[in-house]
């Protein structure tokens, strides 16, 4: 390399540091920790509470929204946790390219950003670029094991964040759709639904849907269930959680695709004849997030599959006055065994970019954010949903947020997902026009799933295999 | 007018003596020095970034595959892909049909603006305001008043007796027409507007002219007016034509691109292959194809221009 292209690239680095004012200090990853004893012995993450790590400031890349804001909100607690030597500076990423944006950063080689988040779609794609957690939570003086407690989260939830390195992430907020209804209706017209771990069949959800169509007029209401067939990556996974609660499993392996298998068909058939049979509205081929919620918040439905993010406006009288107080929460639908495993897990995990340069501070604020405290802090606010089981099965919020528990059950339910960094793409390009295509009736569920298969082929081919 | 001559003059000049005799002469020296930046400029923001995508779309750059010089199978691939050239004729559906409607009715509003005596100035702003609203926007506001369940669409028309109709979410020519609704509606005000001020500078005396001639209102139109406004409208159609060739934003919004990829536009399709699969080459090659295809329309209206 000459010496001009050295001193350019010198030069570029020195900016780029100077600019996200990410360096205050170079020693993080690489100063002997020294043991930390005392009262901060006893916190999740030692050397950060002991006050001995020299003034840092760690840099956060997030994708903008509620996690964003609850983690900027109580970052401030983990510089005074730290005795004000540490402190953290958010980069927020655009939510509609946070995968990319995400990439971007890491694959960069650049420093910029020491921690990421890391979700069950960008896992693929970014794993490689992600410093393994193990050797930091290894060391007693910077990780307290017995205060943080590992087996608190579900196997499902820690496996998205495991790679053949081990862990490189640990989970702060989880997510899957539920079947979300309305328990005042319910009541009233006489129908039980089960209580998580309990669920109904698809035969046992549409007995009750032709129960509860007669009541429907008197209620105001059209149709008895809302469910989404958008073209999006929700849209998608709505209809993978279908396919995969009649045991079909058209994703085996990272590219290799199995969309022809009987039960993916059968299994997206049961949710497509929801639309098809007029027990959901015609426009669901455009349904996303938004508008299922909207339509349990206008009461134009007693019943949603919808995300467990929706719950807290569901329940605020000020957002939905309707709702607030009659809601509650099931696991999605099953063909065949009760705990055939058919839910998508999202995860939102902090990990740490391989190329941080303050990577002991970074790894402090991980095991502080996803420890048991500011776990119950970030839920008690509703900030979100922590993948903790104690918090999930936490008495104390059954009450005041009910979505909670079926969350927790539906969390053991979880189907596992490739190891693939084509997962964003798969959900887009090769299930979500497909299935899109059946709720919008322009084809059949047979056709569709040979579409999806022929979809997945062709992204072989463009991935280079 | 006068005052560019001499300088169009000296172009000429320069463009044909060597660029060492040129740069010799004191005041030649210091028109390219003068547009020397701007030169510079338009090759870092505009050129560097084309050249860099077909340099990327003779590599292979993707998540997983080792990145290297591929010469052009990248070409090789999206030309032979069916879905390409599925985006492609769906592109040029929406384009042709927004484009046709909105010259149409842009014509006929601004023919019929002229005829106003007073308020006019009113109302031509008033009619701007769908122009300045951001695409996604109207698109959003579209989505809402076309939902199924509680769009105020279906509603006028319950009032009348007619049932709901799942607009975007349905087989056929829905969800295309409201695609080319939103965009008509939107982006017809700029046709008015342009087409209204080409028709306030018609010489008024031509005008006369054709109506001592005894010329009635059409061929006063088709023979006079369209003729005299030829080179304004291609300039405005290649303006349009460009930008619904580049449609995204209310695409992404609307109906994203479904059902099925029964409206996925080409924009759409390089979005999601690059941001969403990252597919980097594959996606570049593809923004390349569409790039030369948009600029081989683009000369064809311009050579139309200057025919005109």
């Amino acid at each position: 390399m000459s010496q001009r292209k050295r001193l350019a690239g010198f030069g570029s680095l020195a900016l780029v540091l100077a600019m996200t004012g990410c360096s205050s200090t170079p020693s993080g990853g690489q100063t002997p920790v020294p043991t930390i004893t005392g009262a901060a012995a006893e916190t999740v993450a030692p050397w950060a509470a002991s006050g001995t790590a020299p003034d840092t400031t760690i840099t956060i890349c997030l994708f903008a929204g509620p996690e964003f804001d609850s983690m900027k909100n109580l970052s401030p607690q983990f510089t005074d946790f730290t005795q004000g030597t540490i402190k953290v500076e958010f980069v927020p990423i655009p939510t509609s390219s946070s995968n990319q944006g995400t990439l971007s950063q890491l694959k960069s080689g650049a420093s910029t950003c020491d921690l990421v988040d890391q979700s069950s779609t960008n896992a693929g794609l970014i794993n490689q670029y992600l410093e393994p957690l193990q050797p930091f939570m290894d060391q007693a003086s910077l990780f307290n094991p017995a205060a943080y407690n590992l087996e608190d989260f579900p196997a499902a939830l820690l496996a998205l964040s495991t790679t053949a390195d081990g862990l490189v992430s640990l989970p702060y907020g989880s997510d899957t759709p539920l079947l979300m209804y309305r328990k005042d209706l319910m009541d009233k017209w006489g129908i039980t639904v089960p209580v998580p771990p309990a669920a109904w069949s698809w035969d046992e959800l549409n007995a009750a849907i032709a129960e509860i169509k007669p009541q429907l007029a008197a209620e105001n209401m059209e149709f008895p269930i809302a469910i989404g067939g958008a073209s999006s990556v929700s849209g998608a996974i709505f209809a993978l959680q279908a396919m995969w609660s009649a045991g079909g499993d058209p994703l085996s392996g990272p590219t290799s695709f199995a969309f022809t298998d009987p039960k993916v068909a059968e299994g997206l058939q049961n949710s497509v004849s929801l639309v098809t049979d007029g027990n959901a509205s015609p426009g669901s081929a455009t349904y996303d997030y938004a508008e299922l919620q909207q339509a349990l918040i206008e009461g134009r439905v007693p019943m949603a599959i919808e995300w467990n993010a929706a719950a807290a406006d569901l329940g605020d009288p000020a957002k939905s006055p309707l709702t607030a107080g009659n809601m509650a929460y099931a696991m999605v639908p099953y063909a065949g065994a009760p705990d055939q495993a058919r839910a998508f897990l999202s995860t939102h995990t902090l990990a740490m970019n391989r190329n941080s340069v303050n990577k002991d501070a970074a790894f402090e604020f991980i095991a502080w954010y996803t420890s048991a405290d500011v776990a119950r802090i970030y839920v008690e606010s509703g900030g979100g949903s922590s993948g903790r089981t104690s918090l999930l099965t936490d008495a104390s919020f059954a009450e005041k947020q009910p979505v909670l528990s079926a969350l927790g059950y539906s969390l053991a339910v979880a189907h596992a997902l490739p190891d693939s960094p084509y997962l964003p793409s798969i959900l887009t390009d090769v299930i979500g026009p497909s299935s899109n295509a059946a709720y919008a009736g322009t084809s059949d569920v047979s056709a569709a799933v040979a579409a999806m298969q022929v979809a997945g082929e062709a992204l072989i081919q463009k991935a280079g295999g | 007018m006068a005052a560019t001559q001499p300088v169009q003059a000296l172009l000429e000049r320069v463009s044909k003596a060597s660029f060492v005799e040129t740069w010799r002469r004191p005041q030649r020296r210091m028109v390219i020095l003068l547009c020397l930046p701007a030169f510079l400029l338009l090759g870092v923001l505009v050129g560097w970034p084309i050249v860099y995508g077909v340099l990327l779309s003779l590599q292979r750059v993707t998540p997983t595959a080792a990145p290297g010089w591929v010469g052009f199978r990248n070409y090789q691939a999206v030309l032979g892909s069916g879905p390409f050239w599925q985006t492609l004729f769906i592109t040029l559906v929406f384009t042709v049909l927004s484009l046709v409607i909105e010259l149409g009715l842009g014509m006929a509003l601004a023919l019929m603006l002229a005829r106003v005596v007073r308020g006019a100035g009113l109302i031509r702003t008033l009619i701007l305001i769908p122009v300045m609203l951001t695409p996604a926007v109207a698109a959003i506001n579209f989505r809402v008043m076309l939902n199924y369940d509680y769009g105020v669409i279906n509603y006028v028309l319950n009032q009348v007796g007619i049932a709901s109709q799942p607009w975007v979410s349905q087989a056929g020519v829905g969800p295309m027409l409201a695609l080319i609704l939103t965009d008509v509606w939107r982006s017809t005000p700029f046709f008015v507007l342009v087409l209204s001020s080409g028709l306030l500078a018609l010489p008024q005396d031509v005008m006369e002219a054709a109506d001592v001639d005894g010329a009635r209102i059409w061929r006063k139109l088709f023979l006079v007016k369209i003729p005299m406004l030829a080179p304004l409208l291609l300039v405005t159609v290649l303006f349009r034509v460009i930008d619904l060739f580049r449609t995204f934003d209310i695409v992404y919004v609307l109906t994203q691109g479904g059902p099925g990829t029964s409206t996925t536009v080409a924009s759409l399709r390089i979005y999601n292959d690059m941001a969403v699969g990252n597919f980097t080459s594959y996606a570049a090659t593809e923004a390349t194809i569409f790039m030369v295809l948009t600029l081989l329309v683009s000369i064809g209206l311009i050579r139309a221009m200057k025919a005109s």
